[in-house]
């Protein structure tokens, strides 16, 4: 049984009117990256992922499920 | 991959000098040349082996990649000299640096997995 990581930053970045390369800069990946998490094609290591929540001043859990 | 198009166009051009450096069709690389192919395929390479050794990734994802190419690049090398060594194991002439190659790429694998493994 296979688990898949789903995630809501798409969501969370229109709601803060920020850019992929914005949010890209805040927490220091390639704007190529912030795209293949938003697709689902790549998981997170758990620091960008706290990176994430902390810039959307949200917890890990609102910002990654899994399913 | 920090040059992306200038690593590309070194790999091209290695490549190109390698097969020239065979001489394919044995008539169109007199000697001089060959040795002047030879000079320009061990710049080449040393130049993509130091694009190696100074490569940094822009992020995590990035690292994940690299990783990939390097166990592709790795696993695909050692399958081809594995090739060649039974080809050549057939015809009862081996090359002794195919042997010294295919060592050299298992004791570099092993040696660095356990170093990483006594550091970390």
């Amino acid at each position: 049984m296979s688990n898949t990581v789903r995630n809501t930053v798409y969501e969370y970045r229109q709601e803060k009117g920020m850019t992929q390369e914005e949010l890209a800069q805040k927490v220091g990946v390639s704007r190529q990256t912030i795209i293949s998490i938003e697709k689902g094609n790549y998981v997170p290591s758990v620091l960008l992922a706290l990176q994430l929540s902390k810039v959307f001043r949200c917890s890990v859990n609102d910002l990654f499920t899994i399913s | 991959m920090r040059h992306p198009y200038l690593q590309s166009a070194v790999t091209i051009l290695a490549l190109a000098s390698l097969i020239l450096v065979t001489d394919p069709f044995m008539s169109i690389m007199p000697t001089p040349a060959q040795m002047a192919v030879l000079v320009i395929v061990s710049v080449l390479l040393s130049v993509s082996i130091a694009f190696i050794l100074t490569e940094q990734a822009v992020d995590e994802r990035e690292v994940l990649h690299r990783l990939e190419a390097s166990r592709a690049g790795y696993a695909l090398g050692l399958a081809t000299l594995m090739f060649a060594l039974l080809i050549q194991g057939f015809s009862h002439s081996i090359d002794m640096w195919v042997v010294i190659t295919i060592a050299v790429m298992l004791l570099a694998k092993v040696v660095v997995r356990f170093y990483d493994t006594l550091r970390k």
